[in-house]
């Protein structure tokens, strides 16, 4: 276990250096205007290379590339261009109000789907059915769009939750919930519908297995065989969507955050790409990657704990 | 289930039933499913209404009315017009045009980049698959619109730049699964046989690898195209994409958010254009796959059974049979069968796959089950279990151990295990593989009424009791860290632990090398010797029937054409049938040729009326296709089938068909 | 050994290994020497994990040696590459176990036929046509089987498919890897009386692969015994199965039930009279570094099986890689037999001692 461990802790520290470098190479390769974005429409061609110069981007790629990664190493992602202000700043007076909504989806998803999935798979006939056609159904809802029309019914008609806003858990736990719900109900319910087919599916090809047959004619509990046997059977590829999931609902917290004015990191990201903020965004780009392999490490982990044979 | 019906299969995914392949026009094959119609018709109705509309302008996307604005439905703009007075439908195809290209773009990047890179990985292996997999977890890691909105950053408000590296990312999903087919396919059996014929690693890649993936890719960027459309909405949204005025369907539904109090009804077209759309994307793909499992299932359409075969499947069920009568030597047997039905759904009824079986097995005795593949012999074993697989009907008289099982109320519960047992086929599949033979055990063990200790002592014994040394070191070990005959001895173990009065092992030692074969089998006598059970011995092979089963029962087509003791059986067979099974087994200690049956067994629903082997048997005649052939006797715990026998043997003094000594094998030239 | 003229199929000392992982590497054939003549038929027998397969499959190129020779017809074919190796698939041709995995589900049966023949030759698609029209007589099936895919035909009809193409092209050598073992017994008759046919009337040659020895013995006039990837005994097939000498061939022989209640009980008596050790606790796994392959399981192991490999000794037509057969081992046993006092619990009937030839004589080495 803890070899097989060290094992995907090698082949994640690579994987975080080629992404950081993907990104950055992404940011800087890419021919950019920026420079003349910044120095707005009737700019002289000198004051442009003023700029240019200023940003470094006059600078060689291999250079700047350097600087960054060494820079990064020491945990030192640079300054906004806009303000000056240090990007780890930025991001960590952001990042919070966003994660808190993904972990959180990510738990309502994980609630609901699992439950879900595992009663199609086992109910049968019109049961299955209706669900499977809910999900496939949920799954065609653009999440800002699903944000609207709650905010319309719940917070606009019947007022039962606020139409926009945050509030901090520290400052008040059960205002931070209520400001929560709707925007985790929008981002949430793709996930929910996502996870609830991929554990009927894997629940599914399990009770047809032979494993299950010999459960059965030993005599096991029906409840068993399905609730300790096939769950932990399917949890296998249950679990590897979350990796994907975490990283689609960050990518939906972004676009939700808009319609409720949540000021966390989509908000913080588009005003960076409004400004033409690079070090910004790049720093936010990094960082939501190296969350996601995070997550998909201790995905891995949990996978190898549940299943003896993803450790060979 | 897929392993259960393989050994009786319905009609239609027997051999012979025709290829999996559609039949008939296009058209007349897609009238057949109404759910990929009106999803063709609803994204092809979008896809050239915008298409239309953008290219030669029709309709007035720009034209402002302020003195309409905000209007609901009308007839001079049928979905409303927004907040500048613009018409919304007239705004929702023009900018649909945009959605669906650029989407479009997308996916066509994704599938090719991804089909190349994932047939390449996958065929090649090696670096190139190490490099590509790391590419494509890269790929998976970002986050598609963070890494969109950077693009956007840098390149300003390029809606078919973001678009074209959404292809990129979403290219993973591509080569994971194409990958993934590929490796499945290089390994199959046809790849190795056209690279010893000689063919080109490009032409195995067009001919062999590539066309089976072109099905999945297909399914796959069905919904790709959905994701598209939803993510590029999305940057609409956020507003990226079509420049003000300019409309496109994400940018309608940010402008009907700034009026989302004086007109909710501008949230409907927008979004309900975008939900259906991506619903009928989704659909498609999720149609698709379904077709594609019917068609290599060898089935087609829909399985769900319709209410005639459910109302069928009832009465088959409360069919009533009597209990056997004392004469037909089965009183105070273990087991007792009587007309055992077992029946699956098919066209508009049902049909049978096992079709009045009458079986009993003593204590003590060890009775074979012997024909065939696709002869009924594992439904008839699953369904004195109560596990033949959900769409089938078992129906008949079952009892065990002296109480009456019923077939249809699922009063197997409690039974199974503790009267009834199974050793089924494959050691190695057959235990659960993430929990320890010592948990699976426990399991087991306290079901039957163990506490912890009990369980923990009892579970040891029966693994001595099996012959597995080491004990403790087996306890710890899951499923896959044992041999197949180890593997095969704890199943055995399980089956034993709630000290079963009857066991059903389904060809037990069929996977298994010869010489483990036989240790298992002496196993199986041994137990049976100080256990005292009733077995019954599903095979197919003559040699194990001989070892092991005091009686015999040989099934065909469905039923028992031939019941005797198992000396008596090899000695002097009765119905042509054994005789011909015999006489197709190739000895090691025999230098006669085995003579093959011809033809192959008719798949269940197309048994005739008469005789079942009567259209394979050598010796059949016009009596044998006269009328259904009824069980008769032929002497002490003897049955068989056959019209002719008696005949036959008069004639002939065997049922058997002659063999031949085996001609002297070909002289190598000197 | 039949003596003659060149071998077709002449394979010497072939090693195979596979890659387990970084570090690790399974040695799965080791040092065997096998070959085929033309027109005739080759049993290669064994267990799982014997090799056998492996064997085939490095014959026709789809595994690579580790060392050794495979010679076919004279030329060296071990590790031949590209147009070279395709130019050898005129003469070597393979029908496998699972016929409908081995035939490409999504391609009509004409196609399948043709596609070897339009590879080697250049022909018309309707020559083509002809020819496959021809082949599917020639396994007695209908010529109108070609329009259609292999999932309409029974178990039995797709290997005769899959026979019918490897004769597409005149193949001299087929490898018949496990060909029959997925058919019932009522088909697979069938099928072997097809392949003797066709042997007769095309004169091919067949390395049938097999765990099964009722078949084997029924196809194939010489047989080569493997246990974990080495060669145990060689010679004519019904000497063989009717009087094994080395200790693995009698466990193997004795372990399959024969469809007669009485003889198979004789044999489950002598079987268990022979105190042939349990497998269980040997674990799956390659050959030992040292010493003879089957000596944790042998109930005459002695010091010297398990720290010196025995050499096959030739006796009369065979070859036994045994100590107990080689006076030179020091095997306590190997003095009995040499006198002909050996007490043979395993013996299988009474009879004269193995005639072998007197000692000193030459001892081949195998290679």
């Amino acid at each position: 276990m803890i070899r097989y461990a060290l094992r995907r802790l090698a082949y994640s520290v690579p994987m975080l250096f080629g992404l950081a470098s993907l990104v950055f190479v992404l940011l800087n390769a890419l021919p950019n205007d920026i420079a003349e974005r910044r120095a707005g429409e009737e700019a002289s061609p000198e004051a442009i290379a003023a700029i240019r110069a200023d940003l470094g981007l006059d600078r060689p790629l291999t250079e700047r590339y350097w600087e960054w990664v060494t820079a990064v190493l020491t945990g030192d992602f640079g300054v906004s261009w806009h303000n000056g202000q240090s990007v780890l700043t930025g991001i960590v007076q952001t990042a919070p109000i966003t994660l808190s909504m993904v972990v959180l989806s990510l738990v309502v998803a994980l609630v609901i789907g699992v439950p879900i999935g595992a009663l199609a798979a086992t109910r049968g006939g019109l049961a299955d059915r209706g669900l499977v056609g809910a999900t496939v159904v949920a799954m065609a809802v653009p999440n800002f769009w699903l944000a609207l029309v709650l905010v319309l019914f719940f917070a606009l008609s019947m007022g039962w939750f606020p139409a926009t806003g945050y509030v901090d858990l520290s400052a008040s736990p059960g205002e931070w919930l209520r400001h929560l719900v709707l925007p985790v109900a929008a981002v949430a319910t793709v996930s929910i519908s996502v996870i609830a087919r991929q554990t009927r599916s894997a629940m599914l090809e399990n009770l047809g297995r032979d494993y299950v047959r010999t459960l059965r004619a030993a005599g096991v509990d029906e409840r068993s065989v399905v609730y300790k046997h096939v769950l932990k059977n399917a949890a296998t590829p249950v679990l590897t969507t979350f990796g994907i999931q975490f990283v689609a609902l960050s990518g939906g917290s972004i676009i939700v955050e808009q319609v409720f004015a949540v000021p966390g990191l989509g908000q913080h990201t588009l005003t960076a790409l409004a400004r033409g903020d690079v070090p910004v965004v790049l720093g936010i780009l990094v960082l939501t990657a190296a969350a996601v392999v995070v997550i998909n490490l201790a995905v891995d982990l949990m996978n190898a704990a549940v299943n003896p044979k993803v450790r060979l | 289930m897929s392993t259960d019906v393989t050994a009786a299969a319905p009609p239609g995914g027997a051999p012979g039933a025709g290829p999996p392949r559609r039949t008939g026009g296009g058209i007349a094959w897609l009238l057949r499913r109404p759910g990929i119609l009106a999803c063709l018709i609803w994204i092809g109705l979008v896809f050239v209404a915008s298409s239309v509309a953008r290219l030669f302008s029709l309709g007035n996307p720009l034209e402002q009315d302020l003195g309409n604005a905000l209007a609901g439905p009308s007839a001079a703009h049928p979905l409303g017009t927004d907040q500048l007075g613009r018409d919304v439908l007239d705004r929702l195809l023009f900018g649909g045009w945009e959605t669906l290209l650029s989407a479009w773009l997308a996916v066509v990047i994704a599938v090719v980049l991804g089909t190349a890179l994932g047939l390449l990985a996958g065929y090649v292996g090696g670096a190139v698959d190490t490099v590509t997999s790391w590419v494509q977890d890269i790929l998976i890691t970002l986050p598609t619109i963070l890494v969109l909105l950077a693009v956007a950053t840098v390149l300003g408000n390029d809606i078919w730049a973001a678009m074209t590296v959404l292809g990129v990312l979403m290219s993973a999903t591509f080569i994971r699964l194409v990958r993934s087919l590929t490796v499945s396919v290089r390994e199959e059996l046809y790849v190795d046989a056209a690279r010893v014929s000689g063919l080109s690693g490009a032409r195995i890649l067009g001919r062999h690898i590539l066309p089976n993936a072109v099905g999945p890719v297909f399914i796959q960027g069905s919904a790709a195209l959905g994701t598209a459309v939803v993510v590029q909405a999305g940057l609409g949204f956020l507003g990226l994409g079509a420049p003000p005025p300019y409309p496109s369907w994400g940018g309608m539904i940010s402008e009907a958010a700034t009026s989302i109090s004086l007109q909710p009804w501008l949230l409907v077209p927008s979004g309900l254009m975008i939900v259906l759309t991506v619903l009928a994307l989704n659909l498609l793909g999720d149609y698709l796959r379904d077709e594609m499992y019917a068609a290599r299932q060898g089935r087609g359409g829909a399985t769900q059974p319709s209410r005639r075969q459910r109302r069928a499947a009832d009465a088959l069920a409360a069919r009533e049979v009597a209990e056997p009568t004392v004469d037909d030597g089965s009183a105070g047997a273990v087991l007792r069968v009587r007309d055992l039905r077992v029946s699956f759904p098919h066209d508009d009824g049902f049909v049978d796959v096992v079709s009045g079986v009458d079986l009993h097995i003593g204590a003590g005795e060890t009775v074979g089950l012997v024909g065939e593949s696709g002869c009924g012999k594992t439904m008839t074993g699953l369904s004195l279990l109560g596990l033949v697989p959900s769409p089938g009907v078992v129906s008949g008289y079952i009892e065990i151990d002296g109480r009456r099982v019923s077939t249809h109320d699922g009063s197997f519960a409690g039974r199974r295990g503790r009267e009834v047992a199974l050793i089924s086929q494959e050691p190695m599949v057959a235990l659960d593989p993430v929990f320890t033979v010592g948990s699976l055990m426990d399991e087991v063990l306290r079901g039957h009424g163990y506490d912890r200790a009990g369980a923990r002592t009892r579970a040891a014994e029966l693994l001595e009791l099996v012959g597995i040394p080491r004990i403790e070191a087996v306890l710890r070990s899951y499923p896959h860290q044992l041999s197949g005959g180890m593997a095969q001895r704890v199943s055995i173990a399980i089956a034993l632990a709630g000290e079963p009065r009857l066991l059903i092992a389904d060809e037990p030692t069929t996977a298994l090398d010869v010489t483990v074969q036989a240790e298992i089998l002496e196993l199986l006598r041994r137990l049976q010797a100080d256990l005292g059970m009733a077995l019954l011995f599903i095979t197919h092979d003559l040699g194990v029937v001989a070892d092991i089963c005091t009686r015999t029962v040989v099934m065909y087509a469905g039923e028992v054409v031939e019941q005797a003791p198992v000396e008596d059986l090899f000695d002097s067979p009765r119905h042509p049938y054994s005789g011909a099974l015999l006489a197709a087994t190739p000895q090691v200690d025999d230098d006669h040729d085995p003579v093959g049956i011809r033809g192959v067994v008719p798949p269940p629903g197309r048994w005739p009326e008469h005789c079942r082997f009567a259209g394979r048997c050598s010796f059949a005649t016009d009596t044998c296709r006269s009328g259904p052939a009824v069980l008769r006797p032929a002497g002490p715990d003897r049955v068989h089938r056959c019209v002719r026998s008696e005949e036959l043997f008069d004639e002939r003094g065997d049922v058997r068909p002659r063999r031949q000594p085996a001609p002297a094998p070909v002289e190598v030239s000197s | 050994m039949t003596t003659g003229p060149e071998p077709l199929l002449d394979i010497r000392d072939l090693s195979v290994e596979y890659r387990l992982s970084r570090r690790e590497t399974l040695r799965a054939v080791h040092g065997v020497d096998l070959d085929v003549h033309a027109g005739e038929t080759v049993g290669l027998v064994g267990e799982s994990g014997s090799g056998k397969s492996t064997i085939g499959r490095a014959v026709l190129g789809l595994t690579p040696p580790a060392s050794g020779s495979i010679r076919f017809d004279g030329q060296e074919i071990a590790g031949l590459r590209g147009r070279q190796r395709a130019r050898l698939a005129r003469d070597l041709q393979v029908v496998f176990q699972d016929p409908l995995s081995s035939l490409n589900p999504s391609m009509k049966v004409g196609d399948l036929l043709q596609e070897p023949i339009r590879v080697v030759r250049r022909i018309s698609r309707g020559e083509a046509a002809e020819i496959a029209g021809d082949l599917l007589e020639r396994v007695s099936l209908p010529r109108d089987a070609a329009s259609r895919y292999p999932g309409a035909f029974s178990g039995g009809q797709r290997q005769r498919i899959a026979i019918a193409r490897a004769l597409s092209i005149d193949a001299r050598l087929i490898v018949c890897d496990e060909s029959v073992s997925a058919l019932d017994v009522s088909t697979q008759a069938s099928i072997l009386s097809l392949l003797r046919r066709l042997q007769r009337e095309l004169g091919v040659a067949y390395l049938f692969v097999s765990h099964d020895i009722a078949v084997v013995r029924n196809v194939s006039r010489r047989v080569v015994v493997l246990y974990k990837g080495r060669v145990m005994e060689r010679g004519p097939t019904a000497e063989i199965v009717d009087r094994p000498y080395h200790p693995y061939t009698r466990t193997l022989l004795d372990a399959i039930p024969i469809p007669d209640p009485r003889g198979q009980r004789e044999r489950r008596a002598r079987r268990l009279a022979s105190r042939v050790r349990s497998p269980g606790g040997t674990a799956a796994g390659g050959a030992a570094g040292a010493g003879c392959p089957f000596a944790a399981r042998c109930a005459f192991v002695q010091d010297v099986c398990r720290t010196r490999a025995p050499v096959p000794i030739p006796i009369g037509a065979r070859q036994v890689a045994c100590h107990m057969y080689d006076p030179a081992s020091g095997h306590p046993r190997a003095g009995e037999i040499a006198t002909g006092g050996w007490d043979d619990p395993l013996a299988r009937e009474p009879g004269p001692a193995p005639d072998r030839q007197p000692a000193g004589t030459t001892r081949h080495d195998g290679g």
